[in-house]
């Protein structure tokens, strides 16, 4: 492994943890998978479209997320939002966050 | 055109998936690609590219049902590689024993030549389907532990579950050497058994019949003992134990053998016949003969005895 591998690993692994919390911040509102995708690439958030597209299936699954196919418009969608429990979830989330970024910034200072 | 490929892409996905999450997700994709097409839907570049930005079919499929699946997860891996081993080397030794007889049964007179080609055709036969019956027990058992049983809970031990430090000083013993010793013993002897069973020229029967299960006790024994040492892998004490017991069956077994008249008197008449000796020297000859070879027997064994009895007793005194 070279040392630009070991980089790219390092990175890709810092910005999984973020991804989720990312995307649930996203969902407030009702979105379908690819607007989502295209969102979060213009508020500079790189997520896979491979990665972005199972992962709002797994947070469903999970209860965070309701979904619902709009059949209205000419090419049928699959939208998704937050749940009751996304929103609570999310909120633990956004606290957590807070403080990781606090500690961080605070250790990262000293050097 | 195009709309042929992106189904072909989303079954390629979809057939990995558990069929009660095909559909959807098929739907799902469907639109996405759509979308990620819509500016160009008839570039047939545009469609690659983005298809190649979703991955290739199995990582995406992967990545829909989650978590991993493996036969053998990584928290067992080390340890069904290291059960593979001990398992193969067991499976392969039992299996020469059972090829070998399975070979050497229904030979009414063999000579020699007829007996190494039964054993080694045998061995052949047999050493593949028992590497493939280790293989796939081990395996299965292995799966089972993984899947069906408990998972290994991360908090729930105790300190005394941990294994036992191999002892810094004890000396090691080669695996490696330990099998080849084991195959070898384990063969030859087989060998040499079913050579007198089925009754050797010059060789006296009636004193040999009655000492041929000494001689399977005996290839027994070498088995144990390999066993023994594969497990531990140093000269720890059950080690130093069954070798202790296997060289004193030897010495004895040897004696007992050597003394008996296992050769039939017809063997020193045509000694006789055949040389410039009479009868008298070739049996006194012998008799010498015998009783040197018993000496180197039994000194060698002691030599032998005292070397292993070393090694453990430097170590004890080490630790």
């Amino acid at each position: 492994m070279n040392d630009e591998t070991i980089l790219n690993n390092l990175i890709a692994e810092l910005k999984r943890g973020t991804q989720v919390l990312a995307v649930l911040g996203q969902l407030h509102h009702g979105r379908y998978g690819y607007s989502l995708l295209q969102d979060l690439g213009e508020k500079g958030v790189q997520i896979e479209a491979g990665t972005l597209y199972p992962l709002l299936r797994r947070l469903e699954s999970q209860g965070l997320l309701n979904s619902e196919w709009d059949t209205t418009e000419t090419r049928p969608r699959k939208y998704y939002v937050l749940s009751p429990l996304g929103i609570e979830t999310y909120a633990s989330l956004l606290r957590e966050w807070k403080a990781l970024v606090e500690n961080m910034e605070w250790i990262l200072k000293e050097n | 055109m195009k709309k042929a490929y992106i189904e072909r892409y989303i079954y390629a996905v979809t057939k990995r998936l558990p069929l009660a999450m095909r559909d959807d997700v098929s739907a799902e994709l469907s639109a996405n690609i759509q979308d990620m097409i819509a500016q160009d839907p008839e570039n047939e570049e545009l469609l690659l590219e983005k298809l190649r930005k979703l991955g290739h079919p199995r990582v995406l499929a992967s990545n829909y049902r989650g978590k991993e699946r493996y036969v053998i997860g990584p928290e067992y891996y080390d340890d069904y590689i290291n059960t593979l081993k001990v398992v193969g080397v067991i499976f392969v030794t039992v299996s020469l024993i059972t090829g070998f007889l399975e070979a050497v049964t229904g030979f009414s007179n063999p000579g020699i030549p007829e007996v190494i080609t039964a054993v080694l055709t045998g061995l052949l036969d047999n050493l593949w389907s028992a590497l493939l019956t280790a293989f796939a027990w081990t395996t299965a058992g292995f799966w089972i532990a993984g899947n069906v049983g408990q998972k290994t809970n991360n908090s729930d031990w105790k300190l005394s579950d941990l294994p036992d430090l191999p002892e810094p000083n004890v000396a090691e013993i080669s695996r490696f050497g330990t099998v080849v010793e084991l195959i070898v013993g384990v063969s030859f002897g087989l060998i040499f058994v079913t050579l007198m069973r089925n009754g050797l020229p010059y060789f006296n029967q009636p004193v040999i019949d009655p000492l041929i299960p000494f001689f399977y006790l005996s290839i027994a024994l070498d088995l144990i003992v390999g066993i023994v040492k594969l497990a531990y892998g140093q000269w720890r004490w059950p080690v130093v134990l069954v070798t202790t017991i296997e060289h004193f069956y030897g010495v004895i077994f040897a004696y007992v053998f050597l003394s008996s008249d296992f050769l039939s008197p017809s063997f020193f008449q045509a000694i006789a016949d055949n040389s410039k000796f009479t009868l008298a020297e070739a049996l006194s000859g012998f008799a010498t003969g015998k009783t040197v070879l018993i000496w180197l027997i039994v000194v060698g064994t002691i030599i032998d005895i005292i070397q292993i009895a070393g090694k453990w007793l430097r170590s004890r005194s080490k630790a």
